[in-house]
């Protein structure tokens, strides 16, 4: 059961309303308080709502203390408990962050084509993974011939490669493969672009249907 | 332990508070405004690198100046190119790492001001006072309320006093008057404690920095 014991001071031209709020329960509840004074309070905490009452969780077996304050004169009681609920699922700090605005820049905003321009995500196609994934291994053996520095190396290199010419081959392939995935970047951008337009009045359609 | 300075309103000088306790602190001051960072940026990768997954938090602390620093990248791209909620995760792995991070959130309450608040221990509120900045601020604490960053004290930039802002927000109020130090200091991506040790105003940095420690309990 939930009891409530008030206190009241006066100070400097304000009435201090403490609340002890006792929960001996085996359960957490919320308990509502309202304020009996005229006003019934105005001071922060300023979680009191429209109709003056303050909403406050108790966990099981606990005492929580709140309160308000309020330019009126102390009267008896000056608070009183309305009624306790069991508590609802409290909104996580996940769902409060996504209902926050985005704060990015709009896709308009954007040079085209900028390759740090759209957010890494793991849903490409199964081709694209494929061709993706063939585009790194021959970035990958010609950063591997690049990176020998010395002439052993370098020739070992060259002939994992098998010769000259098989590198000439493959460096002329990984500026395709340049071009190409330039090419999806911006055509990716593009339609990001359009599928950011195309969001329709969701709020006005269901007023509508 | 994480801090988040927050304010809603731009230009009241938060990032300067971050930058100044986090030096305090010797914390690491993570720039989180990713639209106009405006803390000393340096090169090597940057948040905006961080938050697209092309480098790791770590990587991107930049230990070179008077202030470990996670510099935001200035370009829109980049910008665009973020993920702002992975904000959260970067400043715990910052801190996981460096025990303490100052993050300097932007202007607004956006996503990336929300999830530095979600991720943070404590915060505080910077403002002026100025109504329309009094009124982003009080906005600003019923949002960090919401998630659970403690609010520790309330910055009154470019006064003082503190006037009424004590009993305004109901939490402690530390008056930082408009000083020749700070601007100096900020010009020259220097700290106060560099530039002016002695100063009036350096003593309430210091001061913010004992209020902080005070109420985060792992500091």
């Amino acid at each position: 059961m939930v009891t409530l014991t008030t206190r009241t001071c006066r100070e400097r031209g304000v009435t201090l309303v403490a609340c002890r709020l006792n929960n001996d329960g085996p359960e957490p509840r919320v308990a509502r308080v309202a304020s009996q004074m005229d006003p019934p309070g105005t001071a922060p905490p300023r979680h009191a709502g429209e109709d003056a009452t303050l909403r406050v969780a108790l966990p099981e077996n606990a005492v929580v203390g709140t309160g308000f304050a309020t330019p009126a004169e102390p009267s008896e009681p000056p608070a009183r408990l309305i009624e306790t609920e069991r508590p609802t699922e409290e909104q996580s700090d996940a769902d409060v962050v996504a209902g926050l605005s985005d704060p990015r820049p709009p896709h308009d905003a954007v040079v085209a084509g900028s390759p740090e321009a759209e957010p890494p995500t793991d849903d490409g196609t199964p081709a694209l993974e494929a061709r993706f994934a063939d585009s790194e291994t021959r970035i990958e053996r010609l950063a591997a011939v690049a990176a020998a520095t010395t002439v052993p190396a370098a020739t070992r290199a060259l002939a994992d490669e098998g010769g000259l010419a098989a590198v000439e081959a493959l460096n002329a392939q990984v500026a395709k493969d340049r071009e190409r995935l330039l090419a999806v970047a911006d055509r990716a951008l593009t339609l990001a672009g359009r599928a950011e337009a195309a969001e329709p009045p969701m709020d006005a359609l269901e007023r509508l249907s | 332990m994480i801090l988040a300075v927050i304010g809603g309103k731009g230009g009241v000088g938060k990032s300067t508070v971050a930058f100044e306790l986090a030096a305090a602190l010797d914390a690491v001051c993570v720039d989180g405004d990713l639209g106009m960072a405006d803390l000393p940026s340096r090169c090597g990768p940057d948040l905006h690198d961080v938050l697209a997954g092309r480098a790791t938090p770590i990587e991107a602390v930049d230990e070179s100046g008077p202030v470990d620093l996670l510099p935001c990248g200035r370009t829109l791209a980049g910008a665009r190119g973020c993920e702002p909620t992975a904000l959260s995760a970067v400043l715990e792995t910052v801190a996981a790492e460096y025990d303490r991070a100052v993050v300097d959130c932007p202007a607004g309450l956006g996503r990336d001001s929300g999830a530095a608040l979600a991720a943070a221990d404590a915060c505080l509120v910077v403002t002026t006072r100025e109504r329309a900045a009094l009124s982003d601020a009080l906005r600003a604490r019923e949002l960090a309320r919401t998630l659970d960053a403690g609010l520790v004290a309330v910055v009154v930039n470019f006064a003082s006093d503190p006037g009424a802002v004590r009993e305004k927000f109901g939490a402690p109020a530390v008056a930082l008057p408009e000083s020749a130090a700070i601007a100096r200091a900020t010009r020259h991506g220097l700290t106060l404690g560099e530039i002016a040790p002695d100063s009036a105003v350096t003593a309430r940095i210091d001061e913010l920095a004992t209020l902080v420690q005070r109420s985060v309990s792992s500091v």
